[in-house]
């Protein structure tokens, strides 16, 4: 190495110890900048500011609700007379009754203030400034701090609503047990998987148990907005590269329990019937290649633990196949492997999962 | 000769576009030489090739020719807008500085230039930069390019190179990481601008 380059090195290593004093690392997004992740990244930043916003003591705030959009560029807004804020360094800013404009992180936002008509509703008011300003339609939040609901809208008023309630986790220790991990899984898949209206909106042809296409990577990302969320410092990630592939989801040992270490997750979708290649028919996918795919994950996600050194490995099956019955071999691979297993049954209604749960039992 | 140039200014047109997306344009002529300097030095971070991978360092910052080329040529193709294009002087000498923003056309252009499976790469590679870029607290945070590992060890009039041969970002970023934490390309990137920022504006201000 050329020696001024040995210089500026030193130089690097005696900021380190600086840096990582006063750390807080709260900086890294969870998700990449792509047109696909960058909706939810903000609506997770966003998440985490009105968490601390609504713990902020020395706020004003009238409770009334408030909306975020993400827009592209601030050009065709410029004329509305808008105040730019630094949202992610102020938490004492009322919110209420505006609609701010934000790109891809909270450093600039724009806000404009709803007008304020005698007897309108405020949550009105806001839907009507989105409508009239053609904002509805790209990817946005309404947060109302009364009951600390905050709505995203991901694709727009016509596309699928996700409701978080920002006050639930505002208090606690956020690390995670493998239990914990566990049980958080369930609640996402309850929430978002489980059933034909969860918000993930899994299913594209219900009737004919057909999902989706694209699902596995929709989950990833939902997964990772939903188990970061309320998570302080950047601990939970999505696309990281390595040589050997991409592994779905890490999460950084900083945001488990001590001597858990760090924690990689595999998801994987197993179908139970498809599109044929002209997209008339469908076609079934056999129990023999589900569980070739599920064991290839098992084979990921234990050399990505390997390689990052991480202390646990999941794999997460999203199962859709029409019947529950077991992939053999896949549960004692996992086990050989140190890979913990968790299978989630995606039902195409209620009653199909009453069903299922009732021939479990007779089954016994 | 053609298609590096080609290259080049998609480059620079996704560029404008991360910046835009981050709602900090218009951006100042001279930021942009040296937020591009950064960028295309950091690019092998996300294992991305370094465009331009030589300047002699200015006392200005850095300055790439052919990229104020290449905003001339933009703005003459109807995809930039300049704005505020002013000549200065200072002790160095007469200077064109200006403000520069994509315009909605040329945000149609890097909508059809992401179809390429690389490009979308550099362009999701330029939004991180831009997005790390924009959350540092710095007065002047384009003056980080100063406080670049390649950059900050020149004397003025000697070449800084950066090309993929010679490029210490990765193994710097890297140096900048916690030892319990898996490095993530991402992670490395913001750590390394905010590295910049605890530089340029001294100490634990930054941090």
């Amino acid at each position: 190495m050329r020696p001024k380059q040995e210089i500026a090195k030193a130089r690097l290593r005696e900021a380190i110890a600086d840096i990582t004093r006063s750390e807080n690392p709260n900086y890294v997004p969870a998700l990449p900048a792509t047109n696909e992740t960058a909706a939810l990244e903000l609506f997770r930043q966003l998440a985490e500011f009105l968490t601390e916003w609504l713990s902020d003591s020395t706020k004003s705030s009238s409770g009334e609700p408030c909306a975020f959009v993400q827009v592209r560029s601030i050009q065709p807004y410029k004329n509305l007379g808008a105040a730019i804020h630094r949202l992610a360094a102020r938490t004492n800013i009322e919110v209420g009754r505006k609609v701010f404009l934000c790109g891809e992180n909270l450093a600039v936002t724009i806000a404009i203030d709803a007008p304020t008509d005698d007897g309108e509703d405020s949550y009105d008011a806001i839907c009507e400034l989105l409508d009239s300003k053609e904002l509805s339609e790209l990817p946005h939040a309404i947060f109302t701090p009364n009951n600390g609901k905050f709505v995203l809208f991901p694709d727009g008023a016509k596309g699928t609503h996700i409701p978080l309630d920002i006050k639930s986790i505002m208090n606690g220790d956020t690390r995670l047990t493998l239990e914990a991990l566990e049980h958080e899984i369930d609640a996402f898949h309850e929430q978002f998987t489980k059933f034909p209206s969860g918000s993930a909106t899994p299913w594209d042809n219900v009737k004919e148990g057909v999902l989706r296409s694209q699902m596995e990577i929709s989950i990833t990302r939902l997964l990772v907005v939903y188990l970061s969320y309320g998570r302080p410092g950047d601990v939970i990630f999505s696309e990281l590269h390595l040589p050997i592939g991409r592994p779905d989801i890490l999460i950084q040992s900083s945001a488990m329990h001590e001597g858990i270490g760090a924690c990689v997750l595999e998801l994987k979708v197993l179908r139970g019937r498809r599109y044929s290649s002209s997209g008339r028919k469908f076609v079934s996918i056999s129990d023999k290649r589900n569980l070739r795919w599920a064991k290839s994950g098992i084979i990921q996600v234990m050399n990505y633990a390997r390689i990052m050194k991480a202390g646990c490995a999941y794999l997460i099956c999203f199962d859709a196949r029409k019947n529950d019955g077991e992939l053999p071999g896949l549960e004692q691979l996992a086990e050989h492997n140190n890979v913990r297993q968790m299978n989630l049954r995606m039902y195409t209604s209620t009653k199909a999962e009453r069903e299922a749960v009732l021939e479990d039992e007779s089954g016994e | 000769m053609e298609r590096p140039v080609l290259a080049r200014r998609a480059w620079l047109l996704l560029f404008m576009d991360a910046a835009e997306r981050n709602l900090i344009t218009p951006i100042k002529i001279s930021d942009v030489h040296r937020l591009v300097y950064l960028a295309n030095s950091t690019a092998p971070i996300f294992r991305l090739p370094v465009l331009e991978g030589y300047l002699v360092k200015n006392r200005r910052g850095p300055y790439f020719p052919s990229l104020s080329w290449d905003i001339g040529r933009l703005v003459g193709q109807g995809l930039i807008d300049p704005s505020e294009i002013e000549l200065t002087k200072d002790e160095i000498g007469t200077w064109l500085d200006g403000k520069i923003q994509l315009n909605t056309r040329g945000m149609a252009v890097c909508d059809r230039i992401c179809e390429y499976p690389f490009m979308k790469e550099v362009s999701a590679y330029l939004r991180e930069f831009m997005r790390a870029y924009a959350g540092l607290n710095g007065e002047s945070p384009a003056m980080l390019s100063d406080c670049d590992i390649h950059y900050d060890t020149v004397s003025f009039g000697l070449p800084v190179i950066t090309g993929s041969d010679h490029n210490l970002a990765n193994e710097a970023a890297e140096a900048l990481l916690l030892d319990y934490r898996v490095p993530t390309s991402r992670e490395k990137l913001h750590r390394y601008l905010r590295y910049l920022n605890y530089c340029e504006i001294g100490g634990e201000d930054a941090a």
